[in-house]
């Protein structure tokens, strides 16, 4: 079963946090580990074309690098908003 | 409210944004009727954003030539605003933020104050955009309902402080260096148009983080060799983070000392290219820190001139990297008549050669 842009359920993806002004924080997590709507935003946010969400005016905003890696090589994009079962994966901690 | 002129022509809209996206909702027994004014709120939209792109564009391309010397003027008023936990900015005002109630909604009216006078004072600034830009201030914000904002911002208008989850983080208002952090933000957007990744990320990312740390010793009367006066939001960490004795979110003596939230590198050699923007950022401001207690006194002298001349006025191209914005320094120290020696040493101990 695929998500979508060749990436497969054994596929891991990587969630960075940026832009914020306490730092970055990163998570990782299986796709299969996500539960199906989840996966289908996150397919959807693979096929749009690469936004610049790191270039919207002021400092400090947040925004998120995902990071797809397995079976389809690696894809990546950015994007401002995220599916809240992916948001809360890189949450700060300490 | 005191706000720039704009030159350009205004795209203008008779019927209002949201009376058209009402209209589209209501409109269920006619598709083609609701296909259109769905069609026309979001062109509406895209015309919108794009016209404030456009503005802020202009107003920054437009101010910086003022750089020089403040313009004559009253200074900007102080405008704070209550999200009441909801992301619509700039939120409900607040009539009389002096004397309200809400210890937040104090704080930041009287440091946003305070970092006006500084600005002045210390920079012979008129607010952000150096012709006394009203500064305007929303707290309590959440980006969605139900979740903790651990976040505060510039978002190229105003300021915007979250509350914090109340264990790592407090209320991201409670350290005036996070106030004059986010207000540099918009000195930097209309003086130096920096993109906001690699190196010139970081560097946008480091001049508001010097301007904090000196604004906070300024507001105290510390001189440079205080380290208390080097921590970047020292006030904001939350209990479970002073528990495991995280004491700031960055340290810009110590970089990558054990009791940062946040660590960075204190070398250039250890400059990850990829890395966010408030990561490499520890390099320029070790480098400033260095500077500052190497020459001693008051950072807000010598030092806190040559990194505004620095990075004012539109001395810095786009894509500006560390070593190019060390040769700046060195230059503004020069036009300062300041002995650039120390300046140079302290460009060295992180590796970097100007």
């Amino acid at each position: 079963m695929e998500i979508g842009c060749g990436a497969a359920v054994s596929d891991k993806v990587r969630i960075e946090r940026r832009g914020a002004l306490a730092g970055p924080k990163v998570a990782e997590v299986a796709i299969d580990a996500l539960d199906p709507e989840t996966r289908a935003s996150l397919a959807a946010m693979l096929a749009q074309p690469l936004a610049a969400a790191a270039s919207a005016p002021g400092g400090d905003r947040v925004w998120y690098r995902i990071t797809v890696t397995g079976s389809g090589g690696i894809r990546t994009c950015d994007v401002a908003e995220l599916p809240p079962a992916l948001r809360a994966l890189p949450a700060f901690g300490v | 409210m005191n706000r720039p002129t704009c030159t350009r022509p205004h795209r203008c809209f008779i019927v209002p944004p949201e009376l058209l996206k009402s209209l589209a909702r209501t409109q269920a027994d006619d598709p083609a009727l609701r296909r259109t004014l769905q069609s026309t709120w979001l062109v509406t939209q895209q015309l919108r954003i794009g016209r404030e792109t456009a503005r802020l564009a202009a107003m920054a391309q437009k101010t910086s030539q003022f750089h020089k010397e403040a313009v004559a003027g009253p200074p900007p008023a102080d405008y704070i605003y209550d999200c009441q936990q909801r992301h619509s900015l700039p939120g409900k005002p607040v009539a009389d933020p002096a004397n309200s109630p809400d210890i937040g909604v104090k704080t930041v009216f009287a440091t946003t104050q305070k970092v006006a006078d500084f600005y002045a004072q210390v920079l012979a600034r008129n607010s952000v955009d150096n012709r006394g830009l009203d500064l305007v201030s929303s707290l309590h914000y959440r980006q969605y309902d139900n979740e903790d904002y651990d976040n505060a911002f510039w978002d190229g208008r105003q300021m915007v402080y979250g509350d914090g989850d109340g264990k790592i983080f407090t209320g991201f208002y409670n350290s005036p260096d996070v106030i004059g952090h986010e207000l540099s933000h918009g000195v930097t957007q209309y003086e130096s148009h920096l993109s906001y990744d690699g190196e010139s990320g970081a560097l946008n990312e480091s001049f508001s983080d010097c301007v904090g740390a000196v604004f906070h010793q300024w507001l105290n009367g510390w001189s440079a060799d205080r380290d208390a006066g080097w921590l970047i939001g020292a006030g904001i960490m939350g209990p479970q983070s002073l528990a495991r004795n995280k004491t700031c979110l960055r340290d810009m003596v110590d970089p990558g000392n054990a009791h940062c939230l946040s660590p960075q590198p204190g070398s250039y050699r250890g400059l990850d290219p990829t890395a966010d923007v408030h990561i490499n950022s520890g390099v320029p401001n070790l480098a400033f820190a260095t500077y500052a207690r190497a020459v001693g006194g008051n950072a807000w002298e010598a030092p806190m001139q040559i990194w505004y001349r620095a990075s004012t006025g539109n001395r810095l191209a786009q894509n500006a990297t560390i070593a190019d914005y060390a040769r700046g320094t060195l230059a503004a120290a020069t036009a300062l008549a300041v002995d650039p020696a120390p300046l140079a040493a302290a460009w060295r101990s992180v590796a970097v050669q100007p």
